[in-house]
């Protein structure tokens, strides 16, 4: 029960993007197409089960005043490996995603998860607390993404979801300024259902 | 004083296995990514050339750099494997674009008209800039042997310029140095 | 390249490729610590400060080290650990030589090692290549341009706590739409500086 708990916590009532807004510099910059989300989604996920589990695995060894940075190597090398294995193997999403998967180094939510979770738990714990925030980012990255490529280029995926021409895509949900007024009218949406939800459970009590 | 040098040494540690770590993994991946970035030169010249087939790609290794500030090199491309039909040429481009990195090719085929471009680095401003890679300015250029007539773009009038000046120093080469020695041939 | 081509870029550089609006970096204390209009200035000084001094060390490090040396894949850690030894001497720095300066930026500077502005200019400095003093002039303009729009950007947030929004909207959502429609009025700026 308490691991599920610690998986389904990064996807919904700790969701990185959502609920702690943290990390929110590629959340903005990549979601213009699912591919580049999903990309982005799996880079950082995998940098993050990684550095919890190494850091969660070296814990007592660390002594407690120089963490930090020791926490920012371990973290800089996999961002680096997963850099070097992304232009290697897949170069369309490494070169989309640019500057950005270096990037995940100062991704706030890495070096908080390190912090606050792996350096107190056991490695098993980090791991599925991990892959729970993990997913959370990749889900809720791709959700964005998905309604910007839709409004903006009437794809998803890069396929043609508009056959009949219904909708004329607006250029605007995939430059800057889209990233900013999706994100929020979706959050406003969040919170929208959030509080009918708070109400109808007052109604009822 | 103990405690120091226990501190230094366990970031020392951690760094020296990251150091080598790295290095490993940058070994394995060199060749891999030399190939990833070869491929893109690869995939550009099939934009334009559609019909080749894999293997005469292979064979376009004429590469002659052109101690030139805007053209790198150019590549001869054959219809074939037998390298007997020359159907074309493609020119690599490097923008002189003081700020930002820009770098495309322009295939030219026999006649002198432009068949096709395509981008291989273009960080420009994002949402201004990135007009260049639209395909509406690409073909504003296609099947022309003359580019003094193709309108830049507002908004993004250095790129786009960029693009026409690298265009037309391809165009020039072509007909100063190649187109002659293909009719030479011809005569012969 | 003469003078003007110099403040041309640094134009360029606030306003075009503005690093919050354009770019997307530094995103999450463009958020966080823009409430109060008084802790934004705090943080754009700070950003200021850091990304000019951590563009020329990482430019210089690059340049003279890792490039001779072919160690340009080890830039990512190389970067970090710079900047995070910028942030705390500039923290100890002006902690000894301007105790008003540090009551004001204090409590900001440790937050700068993770925002991504600073790692993303030496970033870019280096994958462009960048001469030095371009690439001088380049940091400052984009630091400079990063404190404006967060300045502008906690005044406007300032007076939207009064303001009669939906319930929903309040908060972080309103602040989104708004440095939307921030960066709209940003790229109105395109083309008005060709460099």
């Amino acid at each position: 029960m308490k691991t599920k708990q610690n998986f389904l916590k990064g996807i919904f009532s700790e969701n990185p993007v959502f609920v702690l807004m943290l990390g929110m510099c590629p959340v903005l910059a990549i979601t213009t197409s699912i591919m580049n989300a999903l990309g982005m989604g799996v880079a950082f996920t995998i940098v993050l089960i990684m550095s919890n589990v190494i850091i969660s695995l070296i814990r007592k060894l660390i002594p407690n005043e120089v963490r930090i940075p020791a926490y920012i190597v371990v973290i800089a090398t996999l961002v680096t490996i997963v850099d070097m294995l992304m232009h290697a193997f897949t170069f369309s999403i490494y070169e989309s995603l640019g500057i950005f998967i270096p990037l995940i180094v100062v991704n706030c939510v890495v070096l908080g998860r390190a912090e606050a979770f792996a350096s107190k738990n056991n490695v098993f714990a980090s791991f599925i607390d991990a892959l729970g925030m993990g997913i959370g980012y990749t889900l809720a990255i791709t959700i964005l993404s998905a309604i910007r490529e839709f409004f903006g280029a009437g794809t998803l995926l890069g396929y043609d979801v508009t056959p009949l021409n219904l909708i004329q895509p607006a250029t605007i949900f995939i430059i800057a300024p889209g990233a900013f007024i999706t994100l929020g009218l979706l959050l406003g949406g969040i919170n929208a259902l959030k509080n009918a939800r708070t109400k109808s459970a007052e109604v009822k009590e | 004083m103990k405690k120091y040098v226990h501190l230094t040494l366990v970031l020392f540690i951690i760094s020296a296995l990251s150091g080598l770590i790295l290095g490993i993994v940058n070994n394995l991946t060199k060749e891999p990514i030399a190939i990833a970035e070869a491929k893109k030169l690869a995939n550009g010249i099939e934009n334009i050339f559609p019909n080749l087939d894999s293997d005469s790609l292979e064979e376009e290794e004429n590469t002659i750099i052109l101690n030139e500030k805007i053209l790198k090199e150019y590549y001869i491309i054959y219809d074939d494997k037998n390298q007997e039909q020359i159907i074309g040429y493609v020119f690599y481009v490097i923008a002189p674009k003081p700020y930002q990195k820009l770098e495309f090719i322009v295939g030219i085929d026999v006649s002198g008209k432009v068949k096709g471009i395509s981008y291989l680095i273009s960080e420009e401003t994002p949402g201004v800039g990135t007009k260049v890679n639209e395909i509406s300015f690409i073909s504003r250029f296609l099947g022309l042997n003359d580019v003094a007539e193709v309108d830049t773009l507002t908004g993004a009038t250095k790129s786009s310029t960029a693009v026409k000046n690298g265009v037309k120093a391809a165009l020039d080469y072509f007909n100063e140095n190649i187109k002659e020695l293909g009719d030479n041939q011809n005569e012969n | 390249m003469n003078f003007g081509d110099y403040i041309a870029l640094g134009l360029y550089a606030i306003l075009i490729q503005n690093v919050m609006l354009t770019q997307f970096l530094g995103a999450c204390p463009f958020l966080g610590v823009s409430k109060k209009s008084q802790s934004a200035i705090g943080m754009g000084l700070a950003v200021i400060f850091v990304i000019t001094l951590s563009s020329i060390m990482t430019w210089s490090i690059d340049h003279f080290v890792l490039i001779p040396q072919e160690l340009t894949y080890m830039r990512t850690i190389v970067f970090i650990l710079i900047i995070s030894g910028v942030v705390q001497f500039v923290e100890m720095f002006i902690k000894k030589t301007a105790p008003i300066i540090y009551k004001m930026l204090g409590i900001y500077l440790p937050l700068i090692t993770t925002n991504c502005a600073v790692l993303g200019v030496a970033l870019i400095n280096v994958n462009q290549e960048f001469p030095f003093t371009k690439m001088v002039v380049y940091s400052i303009g984009i630091s400079v341009g990063y404190a404006l729009v967060i300045y502008v950007f906690a005044t406007i947030r300032e007076r939207l706590e009064n303001a009669n929004i939906p319930k929903s909207l309040k908060g972080t959502p309103i602040a989104l739409i708004v440095a939307g429609i921030m960066s709209i009025a940003f790229i109105g700026f395109a083309g008005v500086i060709e460099i």
